[in-house]
Protein backbone atom coordinates (compact mmCIF):
# COMPACT_ATOMS: atom_id res chain seq x y z
CA UNK A 1 0.00 0.00 0.00
CA UNK A 2 1.25 3.49 -0.88
CA UNK A 3 1.41 6.18 2.09
CA UNK A 4 -1.16 7.94 1.30
CA UNK A 5 -3.34 4.89 0.84
CA UNK A 6 -2.33 4.02 4.68
CA UNK A 7 -3.48 7.45 5.41
CA UNK A 8 -6.04 7.09 3.73
CA UNK A 9 -7.62 3.66 5.69
CA UNK A 10 -6.40 5.19 8.77
CA UNK A 11 -8.49 8.29 8.23
CA UNK A 12 -11.30 5.87 7.24
CA UNK A 13 -11.13 3.91 10.51
CA UNK A 14 -10.70 6.72 12.79
CA UNK A 15 -14.11 8.09 11.89
CA UNK A 16 -15.37 4.63 11.89
CA UNK A 17 -14.22 4.41 15.75
CA UNK A 18 -14.91 7.98 16.44
CA UNK A 19 -19.09 7.12 15.28
CA UNK A 20 -19.02 3.93 17.44
CA UNK A 21 -17.44 5.98 20.38
CA UNK A 22 -20.41 8.26 19.47
CA UNK A 23 -23.14 5.36 19.45
CA UNK A 24 -21.61 3.66 22.60
CA UNK A 25 -21.48 7.14 24.76
CA UNK A 26 -25.37 7.57 23.56
CA UNK A 27 -26.06 3.89 24.88
CA UNK A 28 -24.44 4.87 28.02
CA UNK A 29 -26.26 7.70 28.43
CA UNK A 30 -29.76 6.05 27.86
CA UNK A 31 -29.27 3.09 30.01
CA UNK A 32 -27.92 5.29 32.81
CA UNK A 33 -31.35 7.65 32.73
CA UNK A 34 -33.31 4.64 32.24
CA UNK A 35 -31.89 2.94 35.63
CA UNK A 36 -31.38 6.08 37.36
CA UNK A 37 -35.44 7.21 36.94
CA UNK A 38 -36.81 4.38 36.75
CA UNK A 39 -34.79 3.04 40.14
CA UNK A 40 -35.71 5.81 41.71
CA UNK A 41 -39.50 5.66 41.33
CA UNK A 42 -39.83 2.27 43.61
CA UNK A 43 -37.45 3.77 46.24
CA UNK A 44 -39.58 7.05 46.36
CA UNK A 45 -42.52 4.46 46.94
CA UNK A 46 -41.24 2.56 49.32
CA UNK A 47 -39.91 5.42 51.31
CA UNK A 48 -43.38 7.15 51.26
CA UNK A 49 -45.01 3.83 52.38
CA UNK A 50 -42.29 3.91 55.53
CA UNK A 51 -43.01 7.52 56.49
CA UNK A 52 -46.19 6.87 56.32
CA UNK A 53 -46.61 3.77 58.14
CA UNK A 54 -44.50 5.73 61.14
CA UNK A 55 -47.09 8.58 60.96
CA UNK A 56 -50.19 6.91 60.73
CA UNK A 57 -49.80 4.15 62.88
CA UNK A 58 -46.17 4.76 64.44
CA UNK A 59 -48.16 5.14 67.79
CA UNK A 60 -49.36 1.52 67.58
CA UNK A 61 -45.97 0.12 67.33
CA UNK A 62 -43.52 -1.09 69.50
CA UNK A 63 -40.10 0.78 69.36
CA UNK A 64 -38.64 -2.30 67.84
CA UNK A 65 -41.35 -1.92 64.99
CA UNK A 66 -40.61 1.73 64.67
CA UNK A 67 -37.22 0.86 64.44
CA UNK A 68 -37.67 -1.36 61.85
CA UNK A 69 -39.03 1.32 59.65
CA UNK A 70 -36.74 3.90 60.53
CA UNK A 71 -33.87 1.15 59.07
CA UNK A 72 -35.87 0.41 56.33
CA UNK A 73 -35.98 4.19 55.32
CA UNK A 74 -32.41 4.52 56.01
CA UNK A 75 -31.14 2.01 53.72
CA UNK A 76 -33.75 2.82 50.57
CA UNK A 77 -31.61 6.56 51.00
CA UNK A 78 -28.55 4.48 50.72
CA UNK A 79 -29.56 2.84 47.76
CA UNK A 80 -31.29 6.28 46.45
CA UNK A 81 -27.80 8.23 47.11
CA UNK A 82 -25.65 5.08 45.27
CA UNK A 83 -28.08 5.03 42.61
CA UNK A 84 -27.90 9.34 42.05
CA UNK A 85 -23.84 8.93 42.72
CA UNK A 86 -23.30 6.06 39.77
CA UNK A 87 -25.57 8.30 37.35
CA UNK A 88 -23.13 11.21 38.17
CA UNK A 89 -20.33 8.95 37.35
CA UNK A 90 -21.69 7.89 34.27
CA UNK A 91 -22.21 11.44 33.17
CA UNK A 92 -18.45 11.69 33.57
CA UNK A 93 -18.14 10.10 30.32
CA UNK A 94 -21.40 11.07 28.62
CA UNK A 95 -21.70 14.82 29.26
CA UNK A 96 -19.04 17.30 28.96
CA UNK A 97 -19.20 21.15 30.27
CA UNK A 98 -16.97 23.94 28.65
CA UNK A 99 -14.16 24.68 30.74
CA UNK A 100 -14.15 28.10 32.09
CA UNK A 101 -11.61 29.92 33.93
CA UNK A 102 -12.92 30.53 37.26
CA UNK A 103 -11.95 32.53 41.02
CA UNK A 104 -11.49 29.04 43.21
CA UNK A 105 -11.85 31.19 46.45
CA UNK A 106 -15.53 31.77 45.35
CA UNK A 107 -15.70 28.40 44.49
CA UNK A 108 -14.64 26.89 47.66
CA UNK A 109 -17.24 29.73 49.58
CA UNK A 110 -19.74 28.44 47.70
CA UNK A 111 -18.95 24.87 48.76
CA UNK A 112 -18.31 25.98 52.65
CA UNK A 113 -21.87 27.80 52.38
CA UNK A 114 -23.45 24.59 51.31
CA UNK A 115 -21.84 22.36 53.98
CA UNK A 116 -22.96 24.88 56.55
CA UNK A 117 -24.67 22.15 58.00
CA UNK A 118 -22.38 19.13 58.33
CA UNK A 119 -19.57 22.04 59.78
CA UNK A 120 -22.10 22.86 62.37
CA UNK A 121 -22.94 19.44 63.59
CA UNK A 122 -19.30 18.15 63.51
CA UNK A 123 -17.84 21.84 65.16
CA UNK A 124 -15.20 21.75 62.93
CA UNK A 125 -13.27 24.95 61.39
CA UNK A 126 -12.46 25.16 57.96
CA UNK A 127 -10.25 27.53 56.86
CA UNK A 128 -9.75 28.74 52.63
CA UNK A 129 -6.06 29.96 51.64
CA UNK A 130 -6.19 32.42 49.42
CA UNK A 131 -6.49 30.28 46.18
CA UNK A 132 -5.16 30.89 42.27
CA UNK A 133 -8.13 30.82 39.69
CA UNK A 134 -8.61 27.35 38.26
CA UNK A 135 -8.94 26.54 34.94
CA UNK A 136 -11.54 23.54 33.98
CA UNK A 137 -15.28 22.53 34.66
CA UNK A 138 -16.14 24.50 37.52
CA UNK A 139 -19.55 22.86 38.53
CA UNK A 140 -17.16 19.17 38.53
CA UNK A 141 -14.55 20.62 40.49
CA UNK A 142 -16.47 21.91 42.86
CA UNK A 143 -17.82 18.41 43.55
CA UNK A 144 -14.15 17.55 43.95
CA UNK A 145 -13.81 19.84 46.87
CA UNK A 146 -17.16 19.28 47.98
CA UNK A 147 -16.10 15.94 48.30
CA UNK A 148 -13.06 16.08 49.31
CA UNK A 149 -14.54 18.23 52.55
CA UNK A 150 -17.43 16.24 53.05
CA UNK A 151 -14.44 13.08 53.42
CA UNK A 152 -12.53 15.45 56.00
CA UNK A 153 -15.82 16.61 58.28
CA UNK A 154 -16.60 12.96 58.24
CA UNK A 155 -13.70 10.82 59.57
CA UNK A 156 -13.44 13.23 62.64
CA UNK A 157 -11.30 16.32 61.29
CA UNK A 158 -12.17 19.41 63.19
CA UNK A 159 -9.65 21.51 61.65
CA UNK A 160 -9.89 21.13 57.55
CA UNK A 161 -7.78 23.76 55.66
CA UNK A 162 -7.34 23.71 52.04
CA UNK A 163 -5.09 25.55 49.79
CA UNK A 164 -2.57 25.45 46.81
CA UNK A 165 1.11 25.39 47.04
CA UNK A 166 3.56 24.80 44.71
CA UNK A 167 1.72 23.68 41.45
CA UNK A 168 -0.78 21.21 43.78
CA UNK A 169 -4.24 21.78 45.53
CA UNK A 170 -4.71 20.02 48.97
CA UNK A 171 -6.89 19.18 51.49
CA UNK A 172 -6.06 18.67 54.68
CA UNK A 173 -7.28 17.48 57.94
CA UNK A 174 -6.45 16.56 61.37
CA UNK A 175 -9.03 13.60 61.85
CA UNK A 176 -8.38 9.93 62.19
CA UNK A 177 -6.17 9.33 59.60
CA UNK A 178 -5.75 6.74 56.84
CA UNK A 179 -3.92 3.22 57.35
CA UNK A 180 -0.61 3.14 54.90
CA UNK A 181 -2.41 -0.20 53.29
CA UNK A 182 -6.24 1.83 52.38
CA UNK A 183 -4.11 4.70 50.81
CA UNK A 184 -4.61 3.70 47.16
CA UNK A 185 -8.02 1.18 47.44
CA UNK A 186 -10.06 4.73 48.98
CA UNK A 187 -10.11 5.47 45.72
CA UNK A 188 -12.03 2.34 44.21
CA UNK A 189 -16.06 2.58 44.17
CA UNK A 190 -17.77 1.17 46.81
CA UNK A 191 -14.51 1.52 49.35
CA UNK A 192 -14.90 3.57 52.55
CA UNK A 193 -12.71 3.18 55.81
CA UNK A 194 -13.71 0.67 58.35
CA UNK A 195 -13.07 2.43 61.21
CA UNK A 196 -15.48 5.01 61.52
CA UNK A 197 -19.54 4.05 60.55
CA UNK A 198 -20.78 6.95 57.81
CA UNK A 199 -23.54 6.50 55.92
CA UNK A 200 -21.19 7.46 52.53
CA UNK A 201 -21.29 5.15 49.56
CA UNK A 202 -17.79 5.39 48.54
CA UNK A 203 -17.75 6.77 45.11
CA UNK A 204 -16.64 10.70 46.14
CA UNK A 205 -13.21 9.45 45.96
CA UNK A 206 -14.03 7.32 42.72
CA UNK A 207 -15.52 10.83 41.17
CA UNK A 208 -12.56 13.14 42.49
CA UNK A 209 -10.00 10.96 40.76
CA UNK A 210 -12.39 10.80 37.34
CA UNK A 211 -12.94 14.69 37.45
CA UNK A 212 -9.19 15.23 37.95
CA UNK A 213 -8.12 12.24 35.24
CA UNK A 214 -10.56 14.14 32.56
CA UNK A 215 -8.48 17.73 33.97
CA UNK A 216 -4.97 15.95 32.70
CA UNK A 217 -4.27 15.73 36.82
CA UNK A 218 -3.73 13.08 39.45
CA UNK A 219 -4.68 12.67 43.35
CA UNK A 220 -3.38 11.03 45.89
CA UNK A 221 -3.58 11.06 49.44
CA UNK A 222 -0.85 10.93 52.31
CA UNK A 223 -1.41 10.38 56.20
CA UNK A 224 0.90 9.89 58.55
CA UNK A 225 -1.95 8.64 61.43
CA UNK A 226 -2.76 12.64 62.75
CA UNK A 227 -4.71 13.09 60.23
CA UNK A 228 -4.80 13.52 56.61
CA UNK A 229 -3.76 15.24 53.21
CA UNK A 230 -5.32 14.68 50.24
CA UNK A 231 -3.30 15.71 47.16
CA UNK A 232 -4.90 17.08 43.74
CA UNK A 233 -3.33 18.89 40.37
CA UNK A 234 -4.35 19.68 36.96
CA UNK A 235 -2.99 19.73 33.63
CA UNK A 236 -2.03 23.59 32.99
CA UNK A 237 -4.35 25.64 29.98
CA UNK A 238 -1.56 25.04 27.54
CA UNK A 239 -1.14 21.13 28.42
CA UNK A 240 -5.42 20.48 27.20
CA UNK A 241 -5.96 19.49 23.24
CA UNK A 242 -9.44 18.79 23.86
CA UNK A 243 -10.89 21.29 26.26
CA UNK B 1 -59.87 9.19 44.21
CA UNK B 2 -61.89 11.06 41.54
CA UNK B 3 -64.83 12.66 43.84
CA UNK B 4 -68.17 15.23 43.13
CA UNK B 5 -67.06 18.45 42.69
CA UNK B 6 -66.24 20.58 45.48
CA UNK B 7 -67.27 24.18 45.96
CA UNK B 8 -63.66 25.31 46.54
CA UNK B 9 -62.49 27.29 43.56
CA UNK B 10 -61.00 25.00 40.11
CA UNK B 11 -59.56 21.55 40.91
CA UNK B 12 -56.08 20.26 40.52
CA UNK B 13 -55.51 18.07 38.11
CA UNK B 14 -52.46 15.41 38.69
CA UNK B 15 -50.89 13.24 35.61
CA UNK B 16 -49.00 11.06 36.85
CA UNK B 17 -48.94 7.41 35.66
CA UNK B 18 -47.50 5.44 39.01
CA UNK B 19 -50.54 5.01 41.28
CA UNK B 20 -47.94 4.64 44.07
CA UNK B 21 -46.66 7.96 43.60
CA UNK B 22 -50.22 9.00 42.92
CA UNK B 23 -51.77 8.19 46.05
CA UNK B 24 -48.72 9.84 47.57
CA UNK B 25 -49.36 12.97 46.60
CA UNK B 26 -52.87 12.69 47.22
CA UNK B 27 -51.98 12.32 51.13
CA UNK B 28 -49.67 14.19 51.12
CA UNK B 29 -51.75 17.21 49.82
CA UNK B 30 -55.12 16.23 51.01
CA UNK B 31 -54.68 14.14 54.36
CA UNK B 32 -51.74 16.23 55.64
CA UNK B 33 -52.17 19.75 53.64
CA UNK B 34 -55.96 19.42 53.77
CA UNK B 35 -56.53 20.33 50.33
CA UNK B 36 -59.86 21.30 49.61
CA UNK B 37 -59.40 21.90 46.13
CA UNK B 38 -61.29 18.86 44.00
CA UNK B 39 -58.00 16.16 42.74
CA UNK B 40 -58.17 14.79 39.77
CA UNK B 41 -56.11 12.00 39.10
CA UNK B 42 -55.42 11.10 35.25
CA UNK B 43 -53.99 8.04 35.04
CA UNK B 44 -51.69 8.80 31.84
CA UNK B 45 -50.58 11.02 29.37
CA UNK B 46 -52.97 9.47 26.60
CA UNK B 47 -56.25 10.17 29.21
CA UNK B 48 -54.89 13.37 29.87
CA UNK B 49 -55.41 14.24 26.29
CA UNK B 50 -58.61 12.85 26.47
CA UNK B 51 -59.94 15.18 29.43
CA UNK B 52 -57.84 18.57 27.82
CA UNK B 53 -59.60 18.27 24.70
CA UNK B 54 -63.05 16.44 26.20
CA UNK B 55 -63.71 12.92 24.15
CA UNK B 56 -63.59 9.91 24.93
CA UNK B 57 -65.17 9.43 28.46
CA UNK B 58 -65.02 13.07 28.77
CA UNK B 59 -67.05 15.99 28.42
CA UNK B 60 -67.54 19.54 29.54
CA UNK B 61 -69.27 18.14 32.83
CA UNK B 62 -66.92 15.90 34.17
CA UNK B 63 -64.03 17.63 32.70
CA UNK B 64 -63.84 21.41 34.47
CA UNK B 65 -60.43 23.16 33.80
CA UNK B 66 -58.36 22.89 36.20
CA UNK B 67 -56.17 25.57 38.57
CA UNK B 68 -53.38 24.13 38.26
CA UNK B 69 -51.70 21.30 36.59
CA UNK B 70 -49.28 18.67 38.15
CA UNK B 71 -47.36 16.46 35.31
CA UNK B 72 -45.19 14.03 35.61
CA UNK B 73 -42.78 14.15 33.18
CA UNK B 74 -41.13 10.29 33.10
CA UNK B 75 -44.31 8.40 31.65
CA UNK B 76 -44.87 5.58 29.22
CA UNK B 77 -45.95 6.30 25.40
CA UNK B 78 -46.98 9.74 25.80
CA UNK B 79 -44.60 11.63 28.44
CA UNK B 80 -45.03 14.75 30.41
CA UNK B 81 -43.46 16.55 27.20
CA UNK B 82 -46.20 15.23 24.88
CA UNK B 83 -48.83 16.42 27.42
CA UNK B 84 -47.06 19.98 27.82
CA UNK B 85 -47.35 20.32 24.33
CA UNK B 86 -51.07 19.91 23.68
CA UNK B 87 -51.31 21.85 26.88
CA UNK B 88 -49.31 25.31 25.73
CA UNK B 89 -51.20 24.83 22.31
CA UNK B 90 -54.73 24.57 23.49
CA UNK B 91 -56.44 27.76 23.54
CA UNK B 92 -58.30 27.09 27.10
CA UNK B 93 -55.15 25.51 28.51
CA UNK B 94 -52.20 27.37 27.57
CA UNK B 95 -52.45 30.10 30.25
CA UNK B 96 -53.02 27.61 32.86
CA UNK B 97 -49.85 27.23 35.28
CA UNK B 98 -48.14 23.58 34.68
CA UNK B 99 -45.30 22.16 37.68
CA UNK B 100 -43.70 19.46 36.08
CA UNK B 101 -43.55 16.34 38.67
CA UNK B 102 -39.54 14.64 38.37
CA UNK B 103 -37.97 11.89 40.35
CA UNK B 104 -34.83 13.12 39.32
CA UNK B 105 -34.11 16.87 39.73
CA UNK B 106 -32.20 16.05 35.93
CA UNK B 107 -31.63 19.69 35.31
CA UNK B 108 -31.52 18.67 31.12
CA UNK B 109 -35.21 17.33 31.72
CA UNK B 110 -36.39 20.36 33.80
CA UNK B 111 -34.95 23.27 31.58
CA UNK B 112 -36.93 21.40 28.31
CA UNK B 113 -39.35 21.27 30.45
CA UNK B 114 -39.10 25.08 31.30
CA UNK B 115 -37.96 25.90 27.66
CA UNK B 116 -41.66 24.12 26.62
CA UNK B 117 -43.65 26.62 29.03
CA UNK B 118 -43.74 24.73 32.07
CA UNK B 119 -44.30 27.59 35.02
CA UNK B 120 -42.02 25.58 37.70
CA UNK B 121 -40.98 21.80 39.01
CA UNK B 122 -41.08 19.71 41.75
CA UNK B 123 -39.12 17.13 43.08
CA UNK B 124 -40.81 13.69 44.62
CA UNK B 125 -41.55 12.92 46.94
CA UNK B 126 -43.82 16.42 46.79
CA UNK B 127 -44.44 17.38 50.30
CA UNK B 128 -47.42 20.00 51.00
CA UNK B 129 -44.94 22.76 52.50
CA UNK B 130 -42.84 22.74 48.67
CA UNK B 131 -46.54 22.45 47.10
CA UNK B 132 -47.48 25.85 48.75
CA UNK B 133 -44.51 27.17 48.27
CA UNK B 134 -44.59 26.81 44.52
CA UNK B 135 -48.40 27.79 44.22
CA UNK B 136 -47.86 30.91 46.11
CA UNK B 137 -44.78 31.63 43.48
CA UNK B 138 -46.91 31.34 40.65
CA UNK B 139 -49.33 33.94 42.14
CA UNK B 140 -52.53 32.37 41.79
CA UNK B 141 -54.41 32.03 44.91
CA UNK B 142 -57.25 29.32 43.71
CA UNK B 143 -56.10 27.13 46.95
CA UNK B 144 -58.34 26.22 49.11
CA UNK B 145 -56.16 25.06 52.44
CA UNK B 146 -58.19 24.13 56.01
CA UNK B 147 -57.16 26.09 58.71
CA UNK B 148 -56.28 23.06 60.21
CA UNK B 149 -53.39 22.23 57.68
CA UNK B 150 -51.62 25.37 59.00
CA UNK B 151 -51.28 24.46 62.34
CA UNK B 152 -49.68 21.26 61.48
CA UNK B 153 -47.15 22.89 59.35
Amino acid sequence: MSGSDTIESLKAELQHLQSRYEVVVGDLEDLSYLISHDLQAPLISINGYAAELLEDYGSQLTPEGRFCLDRLKANTKHIQELVMGLLELSRLNTRRHPFTVFDANEAGAEVVTGLAELIGLTGAQVTLNHLPSMFGDRERLIGVFKNLLVNALSYGGTQVTVGFSAGTWFVSDNGIGIPASQLEKIFAPGERLKEIETDGIGLGLTYCRKVLIGHGGKIWAESDGDGSVFYFTIARPSEFQNA
Amino acid sequence: MNESPAKYGNPLLLIEDDKDHARLVEKALKDHGKLLNQFIWLKNGEEALDYIHRRGEFNAENAPLPGLILLDIRMPMKNGFDVLTAVRKHPAYKHIPVVMVTAVSDSDDVKRALDMGANDFIVKPIRFADFLEKVAALGHYWVFVSDAAIEKE
